[in-house]
């Protein structure tokens, strides 16, 4: 919960966590070594010093840590996970859905669990979808297109056996499909960032929801072009946010083209923990005015009731979340008391 | 990026490495449409006789491959054509990919050949499609000089070519970019041509030069938020004693 000056109170869902095990011991080879250097690259290049973490911290990181960064320090209400599984980089996967669901089970309110499915895994890969949501009640995935699996480097949406398990989603009751389009591993000569496959599920599947994760970054002109034409598909601005604090021309713009093209009503707040801690994103958001150029230019505002939907309302109805009647229950259920000297150990 | 990456010509060897840095200030990343050297992405030039060798470094170990190719490959083709030099070695340092990368490259090979199972075509439509985008961001920068200048859009469509001395003082430098993207893109080079054109040398209406725009400038967002993540990741990671030290 972040309260202004003015004594409002903005309920907030980060919808985009992470609780990764990226230590050397669950390191399978280089690129499982390439890969966490290069996300405590993206810590580092944004992250202000005072919440700058170690790589050894970063590399993994306890529960506690992340309790307290998110519900403690970071305002947030409510967590979604994204499961990122990389289980050719990783020997126990990097962030898994039961890795996450660790946290889940012991805070079921502070949390929303999502699955995954990777298209390759064939029948067996489906029948994993079925226990995911059997199990942990999933109302999402999370797609992540460019993973390696075997000699493939990755899958597009509209492969045919993507289709069968978008359709299995749409049986199932498994709504919010968050598709990660941003920078990624696997580009060759096609273009891995491109939304295309995006564009054309989103219409054959209208009773899901595409939540593009990244909104597309860097090609931001594309995404604009198909939410602009998709009812159902949205922008997830993990990544993007933390450009807010050292690079805030280049946020305004950006925010600028998505509120003019894709709208506030259909923007997502993620902080992509712990990539980046969400305080200091949130601070800076809530006190963020859009330049005066941009509002004459584009025609468009941020207001205060814009940025409450983008850090909690837009997010809490893709998933059927009642803000009022939440608050109330996290409100009965105080979370432990967590030691002030673990904070920001590094910094 | 600061130009203390760059290796200070020395000595005898200096004239030749000032050669070739300024041959390689001319090869673009062509998702960020700015050069190689600016960027910061040339590690280390040395030179033995007629064999000179390039050290390409990318901001982080995952950086496509399929662009770090073109640039590999751009740079040793630049090189190549210098006089007095017959062999070519590219070293990309750090990367993922980095043994066929520097391999393929500097053999001279294609990049559907280093990549057979994963690449279903040559890059030439990949580098052609960041060279639109580039001309539209370019474009986008220089219209908007000139609009900003007091042109009106009337006046913006019908520039010619050829019509230097009615652009606004000081647009030059943004005139020459654009120009330069538009040679590339094989349009009109003629005095008479249109100078604000579409993509494909197309006329633009007035009336719908602010919309034109507004799609256009799309890519340069997307651009500059690329550059900005890129140049910051590329500082990082080869600055690591310095953050390790404030840690």
């Amino acid at each position: 919960m972040y309260r202004t000056t003015d004594g409002e109170e903005i309920f907030v869902v980060d919808g985009h966590l992470h609780f990764w095990d990226a230590s050397p011991g669950n390191q399978k080879n280089e690129y499982g070594t390439g890969w966490i250097d290069c996300f405590y690259g993206y810590h580092k290049v944004f992250t202000p010093p005072e919440y700058l973490w170690s790589l050894e911290q970063y590399q993994r990181y306890s529960e506690s840590t992340m309790l307290r960064d998110l519900f403690v320090d970071g305002y947030v209400d409510v967590g979604i996970f994204q499961p990122t599984y990389l289980k050719e980089f990783y020997v126990n996967g990097f962030n898994t859905t039961e890795q996450d669901a660790v946290l889940k089970e012991k805070y079921p309110d502070r949390f929303i669990l999502n699955g995954a499915f990777d298209p390759r895994d064939g029948q067996q890969g489906l029948d994993y979808l079925r226990e995911q949501r059997e199990r942990y009640a999933i109302q999402g995935v999370k797609l992540y297109t460019a993973e390696w699996k075997g000699d493939s480097r990755g899958y597009k949406l509209t492969d045919p056996m993507a289709y069968r398990y978008l359709e299995e989603c749409q049986r199932l009751g498994i709504r919010n499909i968050h598709v990660h389009k941003g920078p990624t591993i696997w580009p060759l000569n096609k273009d891995g960032f491109d939304v295309a496959d995006v564009d054309q599920v989103a219409t054959d599947f209208q009773a899901l929801n595409f939540i593009v994760e990244h909104c597309g970054l860097p090609r931001l002109e594309d995404f604009c072009y198909i939410a602009t034409q998709e009812r159902n598909v949205y922008g997830g601005l993990a990544v993007i946010m933390p450009f807010i604090r050292n690079r805030p021309r280049a946020f305004a713009e950006m925010m600028a083209e998505l509120l003019y093209w894709v709208g506030e009503d259909k923007l997502t707040f993620g902080s992509d923990y712990a990539i980046w801690h969400p305080r200091w994103i949130i601070e800076d958001f809530i006190n963020f005015d859009l330049p005066e150029d941009l509002k004459q230019e584009y025609g468009i505002d941020l207001t205060l009731a814009g940025k409450r939907k983008i850090l909690g309302e837009n997010v809490a109805r893709l998933y059927g979340l009642d803000i009022q009647a939440h608050r109330r229950k996290l409100a009965a259920q105080p979370l432990p008391e967590f030691d002030p000297g673990q904070a920001y150990a590094v910094a | 990026m600061s130009t203390s990456v760059l290796i200070r010509p020395v000595g005898a060897a200096g004239s030749a490495v000032t050669t070739i840095f300024a041959a390689l200030d001319r090869v673009m990343d062509p998702e960020l449409d700015e050069s190689l050297v600016r960027l910061g992405f040339v590690d280390a030039v040395s030179v033995e006789g007629a064999a000179v060798t390039l050290v390409l470094r990318l901001p982080t170990f995952w950086c496509s491959p399929n662009f770090a190719y073109l640039m590999a490959s751009d740079a040793r083709q630049r090189v190549l054509e210098l006089s007095g030099v017959e062999r070519v070695e590219v070293i990309l340092k750090d990367h993922a990919h980095a043994s066929e990368i520097s391999a393929g490259a500097s053999e001279g090979r294609s990049f559907a050949e280093v990549f057979p199972d994963e690449a279903s075509g040559d890059l030439d439509e990949l580098r052609a499609r960041f060279q639109r985008k580039a001309f539209g961001t370019r474009q986008e920068q220089f219209v908007r000089f000139i609009l900003d200048a007091g042109l009106t859009p009337d006046e913006v469509v019908a520039l010619r070519v050829g019509d230097d001395s009615r652009i606004p003082r000081g647009g030059a430098p943004l005139l020459r970019a654009y120009l330069e993207k538009r040679a590339q893109l094989g349009l009109s080079g003629d005095p008479a041509a249109a100078l604000i054109t579409d993509e494909s040398g197309g006329a633009i209406a007035a009336d719908d030069l602010l919309a034109y725009l507004r799609r256009v400038r799309r890519q340069r967002v997307s651009m500059v938020m690329n550059t900005a993540l890129c140049r910051g990741l590329l500082e990082t990671r080869y600055s690591k004693s310095v953050t390790e030290e404030r840690l």
